[in-house]
């Protein structure tokens, strides 16, 4: 696969209560121009992955908003895949690449979530569920709960284990200018936090953000900089049923699962290859599964793994989520997955700063839809 | 989105479900609810999988002291769901209860 990261650049992850929808994408969009070094007149088309702005906004129809920002009139297409709208927007535009059709194309994730109230919020991502799981009154927290506890009643993963997660991600958000949380939190903050779904607590699930990313991806288009060149090796997606309780397994994401794989094999490398992750932590528990479905650590081995701090920066091995994390960088739906393109670039590229994993060469990007009904997992090197 | 044509066709697919019985494979305790749900919470969702080896998330009713485990033995009834829209429609279908022996 011959496709570059051309430039790539995000807003801060918060509550914009100043700033909408078009705001953030505008924002968004003409960082990343200058970051690429590029007219907008070589961008032949753009993705943009979004989940809810037209519940939550009454604006569909993204793609065009894209375009108008940046003075285009090119082909614009909105993607939706729940959270996973970023992930899938990346894939789309990078399958638009290898089908020839294009040769250098801008996708966006935007999302603005803070214009309404916490019950509104909540109705709105169980968009991404199934009919019973929407007449059961689950909420997300309650479906990633459901998961919880059934790891824990298998694997013997604990609460504290749970809240470790949350404690690496709190840490490297700290580092992050661009994080929604960028403070520190310790264990016992988490293990007392409010119960928003048992076992899971206020603390080990990701917030409500506004924020949007953006990456210009390229086959033709030289990079000035030739130390900055960072390529995509892989894209895979896979689905698995929308609802949880039809799935196979409540302890794995068989669509994670599939979708690595194929990701690895496309790339030709193997999970102890990679150096850097950011990985879909909605909840904590999110990210230990993920740990484990990704070929990381074997099942059950992941908790005790994270309490011993070995995925925080500064550790030995891959480190995962420098971003903060969906945890505490924040969660703006539709732009998570692009925000994770835009991380492990720059931590290719040596521009992690603070948060820089030393000698990054290989990074992956795992972006999830719903509890699992869509994963993407992506693989990026230098 | 809930549409009073959308419950009387969900209404035709609930008769089967009626009575049967089943156990908890897993369950939480919803705290912070959605829209719809807001004076009903706390409640138990849970993850059943009945006799006939089906699995379904429905909400567990009368947990007293929210005294639940995995495992429980549980049969389905037919309760209100959530509250009322702007449409006016009280939206009915299946939650399960806990059977003690």
């Amino acid at each position: 696969m011959n496709i570059q990261i051309l430039g790539a650049a995000t807003t801060k992850f918060g509550e914009h209560w100043h700033k909408s929808l078009r705001d953030l994408i505008r924002e968004a969009c003409l960082e990343t121009v200058k970051d690429a070094g590029i007219k907008n007149d070589k961008i032949e088309a753009v993705y943009i992955g979004n989940m809810l702005s037209g519940i939550l906004s009454g604006q569909e129809q993204l793609g065009p908003m894209v375009a108008e920002e940046l003075g285009l009139r090119v082909p614009a297409i909105r993607i939706e895949a729940a959270c996973a709208s970023g992930g899938l927007a990346m894939h789309e535009a990078i399958s638009s690449i290898e089908s020839g059709k294009y040769e250098t194309v801008l996708v966006v994730g935007a999302e603005k979530m803070t214009d309404r109230p916490q019950e509104m919020v909540a109705m709105a991502l169980m968009a991404a569920g199934s009919d019973a799981e929407r007449q059961s009154g689950a909420t997300f927290p309650a479906l990633y709960a459901l998961m919880a506890r059934a790891h824990m009643e298998k694997y013997g993963t604990t609460e504290k284990q749970l809240a470790a997660v949350a404690v690496k991600n709190h840490y490297h958000a700290s580092l992050n200018g661009k994080a929604h949380y960028p403070f520190p939190i310790k264990s016992e903050q988490v293990l007392a936090s409010s119960k928003i779904a048992d076992p899971l607590k206020l603390l080990d699930c990701s917030g409500i953000s506004d924020g949007a990313s953006a990456v210009i991806i390229t086959s033709k288009l030289k990079i000035k900089n030739e130390k900055l060149k960072i390529r995509i090796i892989a894209c895979e997606v896979a689905t698995d049923t929308l609802g949880l309780a039809q799935r196979e397994s409540l302890t794995q994401l068989k669509a994670t699962k599939i979708a690595g794989q194929k990701a690895y094999q496309r790339a030709g490398v193997r999970p102890k290859d990679i150096d850097v992750a950011e990985l879909h932590d909605c909840f904590t528990i999110a990210e230990i599964i993920a740990l484990e479905d990704l070929g990381f650590y074997q099942k059950g081995e992941a908790g005790p793994q994270v309490l011993k701090g070995a995925t925080k920066l500064g550790a030995k091995g891959l480190i995962t989520n420098t971003s903060g994390g969906l945890k505490a960088c924040g969660h703006p739906v539709g732009a998570t997955g692009v925000k994770q393109i835009v991380e492990i670039t720059k931590q290719l590229r040596g521009e992690g700063e603070k948060k820089q994993v030393e000698g990054a060469k290989v990074g992956l990007c795992h972006n999830v839809g719903g509890t699992g009904a869509t994963a993407v997992v992506t693989i990026l090197t230098n | 989105m809930s549409s009073p044509i959308k419950a009387w066709r969900e209404q035709k697919k609930i008769a089967p479900y009626l009575r049967i019985k089943g156990k908890v494979v897993s369950w939480t305790i919803v705290r912070v609810p959605p829209h719809g749900f807001v004076s009903d919470a706390p409640y138990v969702v849970a993850i059943v999988e009945t006799n006939t080896k089906k699995r379904l998330i429905s909400q567990i009713v009368d947990v007293f002291d929210q005294k639940i485990k995995s495992g429980d033995q549980v049969e389905s009834v037919y309760r209100r769901q959530k509250r009322p829209d702007e449409e006016g429609v009280i939206y009915y279908g299946l939650k399960f209860r806990l059977l003690y022996d």
